[in-house]
This record gives C-alpha cells, sequence and structure tokens, in this order.
C-alpha cells in the first residue's frame, strides 16, 4: 500500500491549483445541474465554476469511462487534463483502452474509494437526510441506506491503475484530503502541487470493514440471482417484462458498438419469419428476441462486465441488468482467469489464443 | 433483405444408389416442390454428369429460375460443378446452394425413414438460404511470374530445374551452406545400387549454373506476406564472412584454419574446420565461417584464413541482409532429419563407439566419407559380422508411430555394401520387411540369396557384456526371434540403428508463415491426400519431398516435379480470379477496436489509422468467419455466409414452412 499524506488541502483548493499549478487544460468531474437537483459529468476548462464541482456526490449519471473516451478515442488530448473516476468508472475505462476506444496519454487519473451510489432517480441535491446518512455511512465504513445493490455488494470498491488516489472511507468528509500517489505521474503531479509527502497518515481500519460487509453482501446477490436463474424458464422470468428499449446498452460503457447489432437490420424479419416462428412455438410475444438481447450482451460484454451499475439505473422496468450481468459476468470471467479493468496490458480473453483451455468443456 | 423475388428450382440426386439407397428421393422432391418459392424440383440419377446439368441449365433458361438447390454430396465435391452450370445459364453463380445429404445423411444414416426425412430438412434449410443469397461477383489480379522454393534438397533442386527450364525465373532458398541435402551424403542409392554422387552432382552443378535460378545459400525465409500470385517473402542471409564474388573455392582457408570442431554433415564421425565446406562437391564452392568456433570471432586473434586467402575474398565485417523478394508462389521442400537414438539407451548409442546410425554409415561408405568409403571399426579393423537395426525410433507408440518407409529399403542395402565390401555375415533385425516398389521386392529377394541373416524380432538391447571369451571386444545383441520363438544373442563388430525419418527442425515456422498447418507428427498437410498430395489449403503454396512425409528419392523428385508443374500452370495463367466469398467492413460501423486483426490468421486485416477504421483485403482473406464472429459491432460481413443468409438457413432447419404467409411479390422484391 502506498504510503498515504495529509494534504492540508480541500476540495475546492486542490481544483484551483490543478489548473493554477499544474497548468491542466481541464478537469472532468460531476457538477452541479444549473436546472437544481441532478448532477452530471463536466468537463471544466477553467476555475470559474469550480465551487459547482461535487465529485463525490453519490449519483451516477453516467459512466464517466464513456464520457472520456469521447475526448480521448481518436486523438490524445495535447495538454493533461484531469479525471476523476470512481473504481468502475476506472475499471470500464481500462476495459475501453484494451480496445482502442480510449487512451490514458495525457490523462491524469483521480479516483477514491467508493461508498457507493444511489439509485439516480432516488437522490438530488437537496435529500439533506439521505446525503447526512451518506456521510455517517463513509466515515463509518458502512453501506449506506439505499444505495444500489451492487454497490453495496460490491468488492472492487479501492481503484486500481490510477495516478492519485483519495481516501475518503473512515474520514470524515469536512476534512483536508488524504492522497496516496501509486504513479510516476501522480508522484510529479504530487511534487508540482507542493505537497508535503512527509505529513503521513495511517490508513483506516473501515476500509477493512466495508469490505467484509460487502463481501457478505455480493455473496448473498449472487445466491439470490444464481437461484432465478437456475433454468432457461428462470431467464424467461427475469427478462419477460423488458420492452426492448436497449437502454442498458446505450448507457453501459463497454458496449462501445455505434450501431447495436440486436438495432440492425438483421433483427428486422421478413414477415414470414414471424408466421414461421408462431407455428413452431404455438405463439409469438413482442417485442420479439428479448432474451436473445439479453444472452447477447452477455456474450458480447459479459467478460468485460465492470459492475457499474448503470444498466440497471436507466431499466425503466426494474430488470435487476446490473446484478445479473455482475453475477454472469464474474462466472465467465473465472472461466478465462480475467479481470476485467485490472491491467490495460491484458488481453481480452477472445483474442487470447491459450493452447490449452476449457477442456472441462471438451467431449 | 432480398434481392429479387426467389424463384427456385431444386434437384435431388441419386448418386447411382448412394443416395436412393437410403432416401427416398421421388418424396424429397416432391416434398421440395411444395416449399416456398420452388418452382420446380426434380430428381436425377446423377446430377453432376453432363445432362444432369444439362438439366439445370435448360431449367433455368426455360422457367427464368433464378435460384438453385442441388441436393446431392459434399459442397467440396462438387459445388464449383453446379456453380459453372448456374453461370453458364446465365444467373449468378452464387444463387446456388447445394444441401450435403450423401456425407451428412445417406451415408452415415441406418434408417431410411430417418434419412428421408433429414434429406429433407436439409433441402429446406438450402431453400431458405438460397433465396437470401446475394449476387457476387469475383476479382482478377495478376499473377507474379517468380517461384521460390525453399529448401534445397533432391525434391527441391528437381522442382527448381523444372521451373527455371520452363522459363520462369527461381529463388532456391537453403540454410545450409551448399544445396544437395540429405541425398549428397549417400554412396549408393537402393534398389538399383546407382551411385548417389553420379546422379545428384550433375543436379547441384546444374542448379547453380542455371541462369533462371537464384540460389541463395546459407539464407532462411524470414517472413512471407501477400496472397497467391502476390507474394513477398522476406529473406534472412547468413554471413558467410567470405565474399563469394572474390572467392575462386581453392580452399587454402580451409587448410590453414587452426580451429576444429564435429562435422555435422559427417555426424560427428570427423572434423572440419571453423571455416569450411560442407563436403567437396558443395554448392556454391565458397566456404562460410562458423563464428562459433572461428578463433578471430572467439577470441580476437587469429586471421589464418585472411592471411592466406590470395583473393582477398575474407571479409570479417559481412553482415547478416534481409532480402526482399516478389513471388507469385511457393513450393516448400524442407525435407526431413534422421532420429537422434541416444534416448534409446538399450541400444547404446553415444556409449559403445560401434554403434553408429544409419546416416552415419551413409558417410562410412561414402568415398568422401571418414574412412574414404571402406567398411572399418574405430580401430581400423574389417568386421565380421555386423547387425543392422530396423524401426529405430519409427513404429514405436513413444517416438514416431508411424512407418518411415525408407528403413528397410536402405538397411538392405547397407547389407548388400557390407557384403560386398567385407565379406561380413549380415543380421538385419526387422519387425516386417516393407519392400513396396518398383524393384523393391526383386532387391529384397536378392538380398535374401546372397545370404543376409533376416530375423524377425525387435532388439531388446545391445551389450558389451559376451557370452564367451573369444567375443571379448565384440557387441551382444540381443533379440527375440520370433519366427523361431527363442531368444538370441548375436555377437557382432558393428552395429548400425536404422533409424526413422523426422520433420526438419523449424517446419512450424514455414507453415506458420504461410498460413497452413502440420499434423501431429509435424509433417505438413497435404490439401487432399489422394486428390491434393502437392497443394495445400493456402493457394499457391506447394510441397514436394519428404516435407509431407518420409519417403525414397524416386517419390521426392516425382513430387518436385509435379509441385514445379503445378506451380507452372498456376503461374502460366498470369491472372487470378479471387473468390468472392470473402468478408467486407462496414466502415460506417467499425470502430476501430482491431479485434478482428488479432483474430485473422491469414494476416488479411490491415487498420487504417486515418480512418480509424480496419480493412479486409479480399485476395488474401480466406472467408473463414473468424473475424465476423468476433466483430461485437456485426460490422463484418462474410459474403455468402452473412447474418441474413446464415439465419434463414437455421430457420429453415429448425421450422416447417408457414402454412399460410408465403410473402408477396412486393415483399420480396
Ligand atoms: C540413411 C538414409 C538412406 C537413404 N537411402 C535412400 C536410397 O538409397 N534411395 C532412396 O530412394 N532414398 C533413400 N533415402 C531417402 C532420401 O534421403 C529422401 O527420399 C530424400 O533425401 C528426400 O529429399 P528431400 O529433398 O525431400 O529432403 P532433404 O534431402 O532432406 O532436403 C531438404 C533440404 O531442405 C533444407 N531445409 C530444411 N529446412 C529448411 C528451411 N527452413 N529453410 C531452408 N532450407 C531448409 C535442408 O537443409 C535440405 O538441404 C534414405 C534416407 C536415409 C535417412
Ligand atoms: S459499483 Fe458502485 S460502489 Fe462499486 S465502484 Fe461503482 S459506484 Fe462505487
Ligand atoms: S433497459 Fe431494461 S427494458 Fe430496456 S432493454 Fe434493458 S432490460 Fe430491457
Ligand atoms: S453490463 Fe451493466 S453493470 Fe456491466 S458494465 Fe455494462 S452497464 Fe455496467
Ligand atoms: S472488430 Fe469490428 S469494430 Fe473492431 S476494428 Fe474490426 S470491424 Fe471494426
Ligand atoms: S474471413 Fe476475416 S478472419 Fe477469415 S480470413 Fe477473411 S478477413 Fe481474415
Amino acid at each position: 500500500m502506498e504510503t498515504m499524506i495529509d494534504s492540508r488541502m480541500m476540495m475546492t483548493d486542490f481544483l484551483t491549483a490543478l489548473f493554477d499549478k499544474l497548468d491542466v487544460a481541464g478537469v472532468a468531474v460531476m457538477s452541479k445541474l444549473p436546472s437544481g437537483e441532478k448532477t452530471a459529468f463536466t468537463l471544466f476548462t477553467g476555475k470559474d465554476d469550480i465551487k459547482e464541482c461535487v465529485p463525490f456526490f453519490p449519483a451516477m449519471p453516467a459512466n464517466a469511462a464513456r464520457a472520456v473516451s469521447k475526448f480521448t478515442r481518436q486523438a490524445v488530448p495535447s495538454k493533461t487534463v484531469a479525471v476523476f473516476l470512481r473504481p468502475c468508472e476506472l475499471r470500464a475505462f481500462t476495459e475501453l483502452i484494451k480496445i482502442k476506444q480510449a487512451s490514458f496519454d495525457n490523462l491524469l487519473i483521480l479516483s477514491y474509494d467508493c461508498s457507493g451510489v444511489f439509485p439516480f432517480q432516488e437522490i438530488n441535491l437537496s435529500d439533506e437526510t439521505k446525503l447526512n446518512a451518506y456521510r455517517d455511512a463513509v466515515s463509518t465504513g458502512k453501506n449506506c441506506e439505499g444505495i444500489r445493490p451492487v454497490c453495496a455488494a460490491c468488492t472492487r470498491f479501492t481503484p486500481q491503475g490510477e495516478d492519485i488516489a483519495i481516501s475518503f472511507v473512515g474520514r470524515s468528509t469536512d476534512q483536508p484530503l488524504v492522497f496516496s500517489f501509486p504513479s510516476e505521474k501522480g508522484l510529479a503531479a504530487a511534487e508540482q502541487l507542493g505537497l508535503d509527502v512527509s505529513n503521513t497518515v495511517a490508513a483506516s481500519s473501515a476500509v477493512e470493514s466495508l469490505a467484509q460487509e460487502r463481501r457478505s453482501a455480493e455473496e448473498e446477490l449472487t445466491a439470490e440471482v444464481d437461484a432465478s436463474l437456475s433454468d432457461t424458464q428462470g431467464l424467461v422470468n427475469v427478462f419477460d417484462r423488458c420492452v426492448s428499449c436497449h437502454a442498458c446498452s446505450y448507457v453501459c460503457p463497454i458496449c462501445y458498438c455505434k450501431n447495436c447489432y440486436f438495432d440492425s437490420q438483421t433483427f428486422e424479419y421478413f414477415p414470414e419469419s414471424y408466421f414461421i416462428r408462431m407455428q413452431a412455438k404455438g405463439a409469438l410475444r413482442f417485442p420479439v428476441d428479448r432474451v436473445l438481447f439479453h444472452l447477447g450482451r452477455l456474450s458480447h460484454m459479459g467478460v468485460s462486465c465492470v459492475a457499474c451499475g448503470m444498466c440497471e439505473d436507466v431499466c425503466p422496468v426494474n430488470i435487476p441488468v446490473s446484478q445479473i450481468f455482475k453475477t454472469a459476468g464474474s462466472k465467465a470471467q473465472a472461466l478465462f482467469d480475467y479481470i476485467p479493468g485490472e491491467n490495460y496490458d491484458e488481453p481480452l480473453p477472445l483474442l487470447a489464443y491459450a493452447e490449452q483451455e476449457l477442456e472441462e468443456f471438451e467431449d | 433483405m432480398r434481392e429479387s423475388k426467389p424463384k427456385i428450382g431444386v434437384y435431388v440426386c441419386h448418386c447411382g444408389t448412394n443416395i436412393s439407397g437410403k432416401v427416398d428421393v421421388e418424396a424429397v422432391s416432391e416434398y421440395a416442390s411444395a416449399l416456398p418459392h420452388v418452382a420446380i424440383a426434380k430428381n436425377f440419377k446423377f446430377m453432376c454428369s453432363s445432362p444432369g446439368q444439362q438439366l439445370v441449365i435448360d431449367d433455368i433458361r426455360k422457367n427464368d429460375l433464378n435460384r438453385v438447390v442441388v441436393a446431392s454430396c459434399s459442397p467440396r465435391m462438387h459445388e464449383k460443378t453446379f456453380r459453372t452450370a448456374c453461370q453458364a445459364a446465365g444467373i449468378n453463380p452464387y444463387y446456388f446452394q447445394m444441401a450435403c445429404i450423401r456425407e451428412h445423411d445417406s451415408w452415415v444414416t441406418e434408417d431410411p425413414e430417418a434419412a428421408t426425412q433429414k434429406a429433407k430438412d436439409l433441402v429446406r434449410g438450402s431453400v431458405a438460404r438460397v433465396a437470401h443469397h446475394q449476387q457476387l461477383t469475383s476479382r482478377v489480379v495478376d499473377i507474379n511470374p517468380n517461384v521460390l522454393v525453399i529448401g534445397g534438397g533432391i525434391s527441391g533442386m528437381q522442382a527448381a530445374l523444372d521451373i527455371a527450364d520452363g522459363g520462369k525465373k527461381v529463388y532456391l532458398v537453403e540454410r545450409d551452406p551448399s544445396i544437395g541435402g540429405n541425398m549428397s551424403k549417400f554412396d549408393k542409392t537402393f534398389p538399383t545400387l546407382d551411385c548417389a554422387a553420379c546422379i545428384s552432382t550433375p543436379k547441384l552443378v546444374a542448379v547453380g549454373q542455371h541462369e533462371n535460378i537464384e540460389m541463395m545459400t546459407y539464407s532462411e525465409v524470414a517472413d512471407v506476406s501477400g496472397f497467391v500470385g502476390n507474394f513477398t517473402v522476406k529473406i534472412r542471409k547468413k554471413p558467410r564472412y567470405v565474399d563469394a564474388d572474390k572467392c575462386t573455392g581453392c580452399g587454402v582457408c580451409t587448410e590453414k584454419c587452426p580451429s576444429k570442431v564435429l562435422s555435422e554433415f559427417d555426424h560427428d564421425l570427423t572434423k572440419r574446420k571453423a571455416i569450411f565446406t560442407p563436403f567437396p562437391q558443395s554448392v556454391p564452392n565458397t566456404p562460410v565461417i562458423d563464428t562459433e568456433n572461428c578463433l578471430f570471432f572467439k577470441k580476437g586473434k587469429c586471421r589464418a584464413c585472411e592471411k592466406f586467402c590470395e583473393a582477398g575474398a575474407i571479409d570479417f565485417e559481412q553482415k547478416e541482409e534481409i532480402v526482399e523478394i516478389n513471388v507469385g508462389s511457393i513450393i516448400i521442400a524442407t525435407g526431413f532429419e534422421t532420429f537422434d537414438p541416444t534416448p534409446l539407451t538399450q541400444y547404446g548409442f553415444g556409449r559403445y563407439p560401434e554403434v553408429y546410425t544409419s546416416i552415419q554409415f551413409e558417410r562410412i561408405n561414402n568415398a568422401t566419407g571418414p574412412t574414404s568409403g571402406k567398411i572399418v571399426t574405430k580401430d581400423g579393423k574389417k568386421p565380421e559380422s555386423v547387425a543392422i537395426i530396423h524401426c529405430v525410433g519409427s513404429r514405436d507408440q513413444n517416438y514416431m508411430k508411424y512407418c518411415s518407409r525408407v528403413c528397410c529399403m536402405y538397411s538392405m542395402k547397407f547389407a548388400h555394401l557390407v557384403r560386398e565390401k567385407t565379406g561380413a555375415e549380415v543380421y538385419e533385425f526387422y519387425i516386417d520387411i516393407r519392400s513396396p516398389g518398383k524393384g523393391y521386392e526383386e532387391f529384397y529377394n536378392r538380398l535374401q540369396e546372397e545370404g543376409t541373416h533376416f530375423i524377425r524380432g525387435k532388439v531388446s538391447q545391445i551389450t558389451d557384456m559376451v557370452d564367451s571369451p573369444e567375443d571379448e571386444g565384440k557387441l551382444m545383441v540381443v533379440a527375440e526371434d520370433t519366427l523361431a520363438r527363442k531368444v538370441r544373442r548375436i555377437p557382432v563388430d558393428m552395429v548400425v540403428l536404422s533409424v526413422g525419418l523426422k520433420p526438419a527442425a523449424g517446419i512450424e515456422d514455414i507453415a506458420r508463415m504461410v498460413g497452413i498447418s502440420v499434423d501431429s507428427d509435424g509433417w505438413i498437410n497435404e490439401l487432399h491426400p489422394k486428390l491434393g498430395p502437392l497443394a495445400t489449403p493456402s493457394d499457391g503454396i506447394f510441397i514436394a519431398g519428404c516435407c509431407q512425409g518420409p519417403k525414397d528419392i524416386p517419390d521426392s523428385v516425382a513430387q518436385g516435379q509435379g509441385a514445379a508443374g503445378a506451380a507452372l500452370s498456376l503461374i502460366s495463367r498470369g491472372k487470378l480470379e479471387i473468390e468472392a466469398a470473402v468478408s467486407a467492413i462496414d466502415p460506417e460501423r467499425c470502430m476501430g477496436c482491431r479485434q478482428c486483426e488479432e483474430v485473422c490468421v491469414y494476416g488479411a486485416i490491415s487498420y487504417h489509422p486515418a480512418l480509424n477504421i480496419c480493412e479486409v483485403n479480399e485476395a488474401i482473406c480466406k472467408g473463414c468467419g473468424n473475424c465476423a464472429a468476433t466483430c461485437p459491432n456485426k460490422a463484418i460481413d462474410l459474403k455468402h455466409f452473412n447474418n441474413d443468409e446464415l439465419l434463414a438457413e437455421m430457420e429453415g432447419l429448425m421450422f416447417g414452412p408457414a402454412d399460410f404467409h408465403h410473402g408477396t411479390d412486393e415483399q420480396a422484391a
């Protein structure tokens, strides 16, 4: 574990310093929307509106990896941009790098141990009671009541691959920020920011107690999903209220396709097909191919699913999409010994050729 | 989407009784006639015959058919035949689909009723699919008339000479300092016992002098890219440290070199110098410096060769060179190497000085070998008895499961030579004698008449623990004589191990570079064991000689000539039609993630940085579909196997036709 230091800086000082001392081209961070109650991931190019930033507001209006991919995909920013990513967003970003949809060149990545977020619909800037409960949960290292089920069961809530890590869990949010610098880039930034690295701070035991709580929540969640999907009928039961809006794939950070296959002409069948199928099955429910869509998305994205919860957040009919993807995904990942978002050098399992693999499925 | 309203003709083939013996062809064609869009359905004795093809052509013309399904054998047999027929009748050849009701059905189904049902299902799938077929046109590219031959053994030399005589340019790449291969180590060749040098040396010289052959010895293929008709090959020329243009081949350098090491060409029976040519008749006769043993390279001192070379040909500054050549076709003739019997400790190879491998024994028999052709033991004595042990490493579950084909014959050749040169008793220990070939069985009979002892049985041990004092110094060969049913212990002065053949080291690298495969024993896989023995699944890549499997010189030469013929026939066409069923990437959908590039084993996909998309080189693409299956965007369309076609076929296979919705003409259009 990297040494943690007390920066003696509050968040606004830090953001200002990013512009003043690091001369960043911009800071990408969550901020308040002018309309009042909600937040959005925003790219600031100057420090004037910094007071609008709420980096740790417990909502995920979009998986930020998707946003950062947009401005790094085809060309690298010519000057450093500082980006705040939650651990799951950083994992998604790492997956996007592997499929050449993002680059971390000239980015300064800031991340933190994450206490989870509320469903987007259920948290507003003015929800003082909820936010106070959340602050308490952060400082004591507990799951706050009301956060999304995948967050409550997220065991990878400390970041991997960031340049600067901010430590929250077990600390009070109105104290100066506690940093560590896991990368060379991060260390160089610390120096430029003029931080005194001798002000070390001890790690908080709350991190481990939160981890424990999360592990048991994860076990429960897995068992629940396993039970509900134990057979084909289970699959149908879970997905049969799906309205085929495909919103889950639109917000998924790693569903990067320009035109989703399931929105393509292939699924606009020739009229007689409907009758052929109907005749074979006795009935045909519309829209067709709902389970197929989810199986398709699982097979395309299951090994890379970083369990960020976005899909579930947007589902208009409350299908536990993310809980299913997290559970099924980790099984697929385990088959290939693959951990999504851990290391951008690691090839995707389907692209890695291994002379011997999956032998348990032979014959 | 369909391109036009389908009007389908279905033809069910009897294939003599191959299909009609199991499948009720009448019932299948009748069933087909009621399927959606089917205008005509017939059955016929032999669809592939001229009248069969004519039937299709006439029906297309008379009835304006625009799609054809033939239910018969595998598309590998006759897809081309029927595509051509469709084309002759004026419809696009890709408006054709074949249902395989022989290999996939009549040949493998017991119950006639089930076979008939399966034939109906397969036909239904094909009918559903063909309605979605799209017109495709193939492209034509120029063929580069030059040929590359890899390996300068007898088969490679023969191929090079035939092509060069045909007036085309050949590059002959050989990794040893001289061409010649294994044959140049032999003295006599079975079964005629003609002198190996007398028949191979003129070939070496002819190759060296041919104006159409550019020899690249001491060189290896580093990279192959491109496709049939247009290969770009990088050749790594190792430095000889001798300027071939200046060197006169006088050999003074070799004479003066003070550093001696075991000779590879003599298989460790003699020593050579650090600057050397492998054998006196080497082509080219320019020596090479082996830097591992050259005193100057090792210690920085010596340069004796340089001092004595009057031509001033020694050049210690030479560097490895990469030369790029362009060819239209490649022949692989990398041959074999012999099995090393050291792991078979019961034979005592490496432990007893008088145990030799067969290839060493060839050298002993050779006039330029360690004993100038005399058969004598290491201490110079004429042997009184010699044992020859067959199948060493071959037909052995632990080493090479296969029969190496030439060992029985060369073992008998040795027996003859030993008897002729020394009069010694010869004992051949064999499992079976395999002598198929013209004059081979006769050679075996001759050997038996000459008094060679043939003992059927596997040798269990060779030991220097002799039974009686007068045999002291001899080796005991212990074997169970399976015909006499007793254990024999025979004292001999020399033992020859007839070691098997295995693929030349590095064959997998060559195979990988040209996109072909090797079998579980490491030999190159030919395209078809009977119908394509010299071709490979990679167009324009041919094989000859022992790289495909053990064989004798007549077969190797025949294959060399055959491969030359195949290459000449390809390049003489000048132009080449390229298969139209290849992949294409939709630039509008591609996100440039480059996963397709990663999975294309043929290297057909390249990334276009400016557009941030990938592109398929149609001439290289084999239509394998790896990329199409990988692309999550489904930006890749594998023509003739696109999603519409495959889904339609699957749906056709799984479900019967809809009873009351066949689609209207407008929808179909
Ligand atoms: C002991 C023994 C005795 C035999 N006696 C007889 C006989 O009497 N009569 C008979 O008909 N047959 C005989 N044979 C069989 C005969 O040797 C073969 O049929 C013949 O040599 C095959 O020729 P080839 O050109 O295919 O291979 P090779 O002779 O092996 O030639 C292959 C050439 O390719 C070169 N090469 C290999 N890899 C590469 C590479 N990667 N790049 C460039 N060059 C490469 C090698 O250096 C070699 O020069 C005998 C075999 C053995 C082992
Ligand atoms: S899943 Fe939830 S808890 Fe885990 S890192 Fe993402 S937002 Fe935080
Ligand atoms: S968001 Fe929900 S309703 Fe929409 S496609 Fe996904 S699972 Fe179905
Ligand atoms: S599938 Fe759902 S949980 Fe998984 S990465 Fe995509 S949006 Fe996040
Ligand atoms: S896999 Fe698909 S999206 Fe990715 S580069 Fe290839 S064609 Fe483009
Ligand atoms: S189909 Fe795709 S993967 Fe296969 S050879 Fe063609 S480009 Fe390569």
